[in-house]
């Protein structure tokens, strides 16, 4: 008989595997316990609390076998493609061609916090110049250095423009040290002149036609280079069918979503959905087998929602996140303060969308890109997280601010102010650092006061 | 007429001038306090102070931001988001070799000349822009010439004045001003400025390297005269009075924000060894992380000293800079 | 005929009175307060005393550190890089790096050969990267500042501390000690912030030998903390605290000698 759903610990998970075994899990290759990535040097796993299901066994084991996944694609000769500020649009072109894999490079800022930063990666972006005072992303400097996160790509391209600061600088030095960069364009989103013809983008917003029409170019541009990296050409069917898999996977993420947020009682943690979102944008360098491991994410909060289970209690005060941690750990803190996690805005939200697929493939990118979250005002970002945080009955939120991070610096305090304004629910702004020990009384703090607000709301 | 303000070295004044409105540098008078209402934490003083600038000053009708770093672009949004005055954002982009970005600019200054128009100005035509570009150009030469002999203070002022108030006239009154000074530029080791836009109090840093002993032979920072546009090529195309202020503009003016940024670097090693300047002076404000994020490659590739100086609101500026131009003179010693 | 030099610091005053041939006549040292300018002249007078000496026996004076403007019998003033440098250069000429870490700021110097200065970086804006961290440790944990080497000394693990500002780095601190975090691995954590921001000065490539110097050199386990991070030998100048005022006195020397027309 299965357990109740529940989140424990990684020790609980190793006699946890030792049972499934033996009831006859089956596993797919890069499967096994959990704990193997601890003498991996995933030190930070140890502080952390798991969903129990084998459904988060094999997310969790996709996401931590990435590295693996790299540098075997590297061995069979499969064309490497580093996506850098990139949300979800270059991947599509690259998952487009037979043998090419894409990754994200940025996603190097978890290392510091998985390997509770003994991996020295920021210590070497310290030494080329890019301190603490830029996003921890700057880890990826240190990670290109060493090579030992992930192989050396074949191309590299980074979008500029309407983006974080401290990222255009921190690919710049990369630029710099000898890894040349691809450089496409995104201009800052923004509303139609009068007399200017407007295009409706994923998500709802309109913009210019020629602002389209400019990021389509760049597209046309990326999927040159692209095909010019893997030696074949990058034809419309293709890129057809890339976003059709794409949609698959936005489709699957949306009813995950869905399921996940707006149950009674969580049916799983704000940890494995955050890892599970991140999907959207990067794949793990294997699209295919993410559908996979998010059929078998659904199925489990679907076993769960219908027999009224979850992982937290029902009362559980009703949280909106904004912005994504490095340190994981803050995700289990907010629900051992009372909170749960009942949406989320990880400056992705275009990347869950469903791309349109009635317009030519570049121009759906295009759209799609220009629907980023990051590249509009913060006040339009401010009014679609308070759509959503009333569509999902949110009672709170949390705007989680990235150390070092350009628009941080001034969006929290435009998106609390929506919030306040609009909802008149409770937020709080906390920083949130690679690892969060050293800060965590105080977070806690603040997130149990954001719940004790919660409940007095509800008591009022 | 009415005044259109601008911070950012990418905004052609000519063009604000060539629609019958009063272009203005703003620059703001200091970086702030520290203790202003509102986010500082993270936030660029400079770009705070600027946009804050432009949307309290009942002399300013309308605000030309532009997107050249995430902390402008942001920092006007925030001052904005209560204001009714009009604020136009101009698209700089960033990836200069990117297909479409020169005729992005272009497109960009188009748009922004829709909205001048709407806010009363004129459309120029392209014979009166190129006019307006060449009493630009020409007293941008003048004030070139005439820097070379006088103070940095008195130029960087001169060059300011150039912009809030225009090259009208033979007698123009920033030109008039610098020869009623009548300075002569002191000696010294000749230094290099480097970085991030100068606020007025901020020009204490110009007399500080006089007074140690330096000379300020380039004065390269955002908003210095050696950052201004390209002169005029001789007008004998049939290219646009936009393709004009591209060519003179988004293809001359050296920036960190490029991507690539490698013109930065070519432009500073031809200046180094135009100017013999024996050290540079690398002004950054922190938190603007385009230019910081420079220095390391600046020091490994500069054939000379490169000393930085990080300035910030609520910095006792004059103990600050004089302790780094002291240090940076001594090393020349 | 003698030299003298001046290092006004953030929390200490020293003199060094230098003889013509370079043998130290007399130094001293008293803590900083609030009138900077009586202090340094009666620490100057004591030790004049004490080397048998007066002061229109002594050809100048150069004042360095932070409070050097204060200094009012200084016949020059000169910033404290220039003068660790050289304080450095004559104890240990083979020094090529040399890292400074006071009360106030810290600094880390590549030299020339000849002891000049080749390119300088300097943290006065965090001050999780200075002395000042050790002292609002030492505070907190109520023990005095010379004993937080034999703490970190008995550290299993460092505690990481992410913040930049001692104030945020404090509430860490509460947050470590509240978390049931040792004493031993909290100092041993900000002794690894303080030596993590230096190298973050230090770039690439180190050209070592590394003298570290200043006040904070004297504090136990702060040069182990440096080696870790810096991932190199690194070893204290002579009577550290000193170097500064020692580089301001040779500086006087050079000078009149070079007044005299002959080599500095």
């Amino acid at each position: 008989m299965s357990p109740a759903p529940a989140q424990i610990t990684l020790g609980q998970w190793d006699e946890r595997y030792a049972a499934l075994r033996a009831e006859g899990l089956r596993e797919p290759s890069y499967g096994g316990p959990l704990s193997r990535h601890l003498a991996d040097g995933d030190r930070r796993l140890s502080c952390l609390r798991f969903d129990n299901s084998p459904a988060a066994l094999r997310l969790w084991n996709f996401l931590l076998s990435e590295e693996d996944r790299l540098f075997a694609a590297r061995r069979e000769g499969k064309t490497i493609i580093g996506t850098m500020k990139d949300l979800g649009t270059v991947p599509i072109m690259a998952y487009a061609l037979e043998d090419t894999v894409a990754f994200y490079p940025d996603g190097a800022w978890w290392q510091p916090c998985v390997m509770e930063l003994s991996d020295g990666l920021l210590a070497r972006a310290d030494a080329m110049g890019i301190d603490e005072s830029f996003c921890p992303v700057r880890a990826m400097l240190g990670a290109f250095e060493t090579g030992e996160h992930f192989p050396a790509p074949d191309l590299l391209t980074c979008s500029v423009g309407a983006t974080c600061d401290d990222f255009s600088a921190i690919a710049q030095r990369l630029s710099a040290t000898g890894f040349p960069i691809l450089w496409w364009e995104i201009p800052p989103r923004r509303p139609c002149d009068p007399g200017e013809a407007a295009i409706r983008l994923p998500g709802g917003r309109r913009v210019s036609r020629s602002q389209v029409a400019f990021v389509t170019g760049q597209m046309q541009h990326l999927a040159w280079a692209i095909g010019q990296t893997c030696g074949k050409r990058l034809r419309r069917r293709h890129l057809a069918q890339s976003i059709h898999q794409a949609n698959r996977v936005r489709g699957l993420l949306g009813e995950l979503r869905e399921e996940a947020y707006r149950a009674a009682a969580a049916p799983l943690g704000a940890m494995e959905m955050l890892v599970a979102e991140m999907l959207a944008i990067h794949y793990c360098s294997d699209r295919d087998e993410t559908v996979a491991v998010l059929e078998d994410l659904l199925a489990e909060v679907r076993r769960r929602v219908a027999a009224g289970t979850g992982v937290l209690e029902a009362a559980a005060a009703r949280v909106y996140w904004v912005n994504p941690v490095a340190d994981l750990r803050a995700m289990n803190l907010l629900e051992e303060c009372g909170g749960r996690v009942c949406g989320t805005d990880y400056m992705f939200g275009h990347a869950l969308a469903r791309i349109p697929t009635n317009v030519p493939p570049l121009e759906a990118l295009a759209r799609m890109a220009l629907a980023d979250p990051m590249v509009g005002p913060a006040g339009q970002r401010a009014e679609d997280i308070c759509a959503d945080m009333a569509a999902a009955g949110a009672e709170a939120a949390v705007i989680s601010r990235i150390p070092g991070a350009s628009h941080c610096a001034t969006e929290g305090a435009v998106i609390a102010e929506e919030i306040r304004g609009r909802l008149a629910l409770p937020v709080v702004e906390i920083e949130v650092p690679p690892v969060i020990d050293a800060v965590m009384a105080s977070l806690k703090t603040r997130l149990s006061a954001l719940v004790e607000r919660v409940k007095e709301r509800r008591e009022r | 007429m009415k005044t259109v303000a601008y911070s950012c070295p990418f905004v052609p004044p000519e063009w604000i001038a060539a629609h019958g409105l009063r272009p203005r540098l703003l620059v703001p008078a200091s970086l702030g306090t520290g203790a202003e209402s509102g986010p500082t934490a993270g936030l660029c003083a400079f770009a705070r102070a600027a946009a804050q600038a432009a949307v309290e000053d009942g002399a300013i009708d309308a605000y030309v931001a532009t997107s050249l770093c995430d902390q402008r672009r942001r920092a006007t949004e925030l001052a904005a988001r209560h204001s009714k005055k009009p604020v136009f954002m101009l698209h700089v982009p960033a990836a200069c070799r990117a297909p479409g970005a020169e005729a992005m600019y272009i497109a960009e200054l188009q748009r922004l000349g829709r909205f001048l128009v709407r806010l009363g100005g004129k459309e120029p035509s392209r014979d009166e822009l190129i006019l307006a570009m060449r009493r630009y150009s020409v007293a941008r030469a003048s004030l070139a010439a005439t820097s070379a002999t006088i103070p940095a203070r008195q130029a960087a002022e001169a060059y300011w004045n150039l912009c809030e108030n225009g090259p009208a006239g033979d007698a123009p009154p920033w030109l008039w001003a610098v020869q009623r000074e009548g300075k002569p530029k002191p000696p010294g080791v000749p230094i290099l400025l480097l970085g991030g836009p100068l606020t007025r109090e901020g020009l204490v840093v110009l007399d500080c390297i006089e007074q140690a002993g330096g000379c300020v032979v380039v004065n390269a920072t955002e908003n210095g005269p050696a950052t201004a546009a390209a002169p005029l090529p001789p007008v004998h195309t049939k290219a646009s009075g936009a393709q004009f202020l591209m060519r003179t503009y988004y293809r001359h003016i050296p920036h960190p924000f490029s991507r690539p940024n490698d013109w930065l670097y070519e432009w500073l090693a031809a200046t180094l060894t135009k100017c013999h300047a024996r050290g540079i002076l690398f002004i950054r404000h922190v938190w603007c992380d385009l230019w910081h994020a420079e220095l390391a490659r600046l020091k490994a590739c500069s054939p000379v000293p490169v000393v930085d100086l990080d300035l910030a609101a609520g910095d006792d500026t004059a103990a600050r800079v004089g302790g780094r131009v002291q240090a940076l003179m001594e090393m020349l010693a | 005929m003698m030299f003298a030099g001046v290092d006004a610091g953030s929390r200490a005053i020293k003199i060094v009175l230098l003889g013509t041939e370079g043998r130290i006549a007399a130094r001293g040292q008293v803590d900083q307060a609030v009138r900077q300018g009586e202090l340094a002249e009666s620490l100057y007078e004591a030790l004049l005393d004490e080397a048998g000496a007066a002061r229109k026996d002594v050809a100048g004076v150069v004042a360095t550190g932070y409070a050097r403007q204060g200094v009012t019998f200084a016949t020059r003033t000169v910033t404290e890089i220039t003068c660790h440098a050289r304080g450095v250069h004559h104890l240990l000429p083979e020094a090529r790096c040399v890292v400074e870490v006071g009360g106030q700021d810290s600094k880390l110097l590549h030299l020339e050969a000849d002891g000049a200065v080749r390119d300088f970086s300097m943290n006065d804006r965090c001050a999780a990267g200075t002395g000042r961290f050790l002292e609002m440790l030492a505070a907190r944990l109520e023990v005095p500042l010379a004993d937080l080497g034999a703490l970190a000394s008995q550290s299993q693990a460092a505690a990481p501390i992410s913040s930049m500002c001692v104030v945020f780095a404090e509430t860490e601190i509460i947050g470590l000690l509240a978390a049931g975090r040792s004493c031993p691995d909290i100092v041993a954590g900000v002794q690894s912030a303080i030596a993590a921001r230096v190298a973050a000065m230090a770039g690439r490539t180190l050209a070592g030998p590394v003298v570290f110097t200043g006040g904070v050199a004297l504090v136990g386990g702060m040069a182990g903390a440096m080696e870790t991070t810096l991932k190199c030998a690194v070893t204290i100048a002579p009577d550290p605290q000193f170097t500064g005022a020692l580089g301001a006195a040779i500086l006087a020397r050079a000078a009149a000698r070079r007044a005299e027309g002959g080599k500095p």
